[in-house]
C-alpha cells in the first residue's frame, strides 16, 4: 500500500459489508419476487383462460340442447339437440389432461375440441342436471395455481 | 474535481485511472446520479410487477364475473316468467366469495314502451344483471324475458 493511504478502518469495513449485504439481499428478493409473480401470474392466466373457454363452449352447446344424458367412464355426458343426428359429447382425456368436446353426427365424432387443457383429474369437472338446467363445475390447475368456476346453463330447446 | 470532457469510454478510463492512482473516491454528484439510476431501475421493476399483478387480478375478476353473469341470466332464462318478481323473485346464483350479483327487473309499458322501474305486467321484462367486487362494478348485462 502506498504511503499516506491509510485504507479502511474495521468499522468502515463492517458498515460497508453491511450495506453491501443489505443491497444484495434486496436485489435477490426483488429478482425472486419478480420470477414468482410472473410465474404465478402466467399460471393464473392459463387457468382462467381454460375456465373462460370452457364456459363459452358449454354455454353455447347447452343453449342449443334439448336434453342431457350422463355418460360413463371418461365421458361426462352428451347433449342432444332437436336434430336427432347432432349431439355434443363432453369427456375427459387423461392423456393430455383436457376437457374434450366432440360433435357427434349420427353418433360418430366429426370434430374434437379441447375446451380446457389443464384439468388435473377427471373429478375436476362435474356435470349435474336439474330439470332443464345444467350445472358444470370446472377446476383448472396450472402449476401451483388452480381456478374454479360453476356455470349454470339452460337447455332452451323444448 | 475536474473531469476532462470525454465520451463514455473516456469517462470510464478516467474513473479507472483515478481509482488506481488516488483514493479521492467519487463526488456527491456522481453518487447521486448512480443512486437515481439504481432507484429508477428498481422502481421500474416494482412497477412492472405491480402492473402485471393488477392485470392478472382484473382478468380473474372479469372471467369470474362473466361466468357469474352468464349463469344468472341462464337461471332466469330457465325459469318461467314471473309477473311480480318483487314478491316471487327470480332465482339467483350461488354466491362466490369476493363477488356480488344483483338482478334488476324493469317492466315494459305496452304498447310502445318505455321500460319502467314501476311494477306492471305487460308481458315483457328487461333483466339487468350486474356483478361487482370490492372495487366496484365489473360488468353489467341485459336480457329480455317474455311471457310465453
Amino acid at each position: 500500500m502506498k504511503r499516506g493511504e491509510d485504507g479502511f478502518t474495521i468499522p468502515e469495513m463492517l458498515i460497508g459489508a453491511l450495506l453491501a449485504t443489505a443491497a444484495a439481499t434486496l436485489i435477490a428478493t426483488a429478482i425472486y419476487q419478480f420470477s414468482v409473480a410472473s410465474r404465478d401470474g402466467r399460471n393464473r392466466l392459463t387457468a382462467l383462460g381454460d375456465l373462460q373457454n370452457a364456459s363459452l363452449w358449454i354455454g353455447r352447446d347447452t343453449s342449443e340442447a334439448q336434453s342431457f344424458a350422463s355418460g360413463s367412464g371418461s365421458v361426462y355426458g352428451t347433449l342432444s339437440t332437436s336434430d336427432a343426428n347432432l349431439e355434443y359429447r363432453y369427456s375427459y382425456s387423461s392423456a393430455d389432461t383436457s376437457l374434450v368436446r366432440e360433435v357427434l353426427v349420427g353418433g360418430s365424432p366429426t370434430n374434437t375440441t379441447r375446451v380446457a387443457r389443464h384439468i388435473a383429474g377427471q373429478g375436476d369437472v362435474a356435470f349435474s342436471q336439474s330439470g332443464t338446467l345444467l350445472t358444470v363445475t370446472i377446476t383448472s390447475t396450472s402449476g401451483s395455481i388452480d381456478e374454479s368456476a360453476t356455470l349454470s346453463a339452460s337447455m332452451r330447446v323444448r | 474535481m475536474r473531469l476532462r470532457r470525454a465520451g463514455p469510454a473516456g469517462l470510464a478510463s478516467t474513473l479507472l485511472r483515478r481509482l488506481h492512482r488516488d483514493q479521492r473516491g467519487i463526488s456527491i454528484a456522481e453518487e447521486l446520479v448512480s443512486l437515481v439510476v439504481l432507484a429508477s431501475a428498481v422502481g421500474l421493476v416494482i412497477a412492472g410487477i405491480y402492473l402485471g399483478s393488477v392485470g392478472v387480478r382484473q382478468k380473474g375478476g372479469r372471467v369470474n364475473a362473466g361466468v357469474l353473469a352468464q349463469s344468472q341470466l341462464e337461471l332466469v332464462a330457465d325459469t318461467t316468467y314471473r309477473a311480480n318478481p318483487t314478491s316471487v323473485p327470480y332465482p339467483t346464483v350461488e354466491p362466490v366469495t369476493g363477488f356480488s350479483v344483483s338482478t334488476e327487473v324493469e317492466y315494459w309499458t305496452a304498447p310502445n314502451g318505455p321500460f319502467t322501474g314501476t311494477l306492471r305486467n305487460d308481458g315483457l321484462q328487461r333483466i339487468t344483471v350486474s356483478v361487482a367486487d370490492g372495487t366496484g362494478e365489473i360488468l353489467s348485462v341485459e336480457e329480455l324475458k317474455v311471457n310465453r
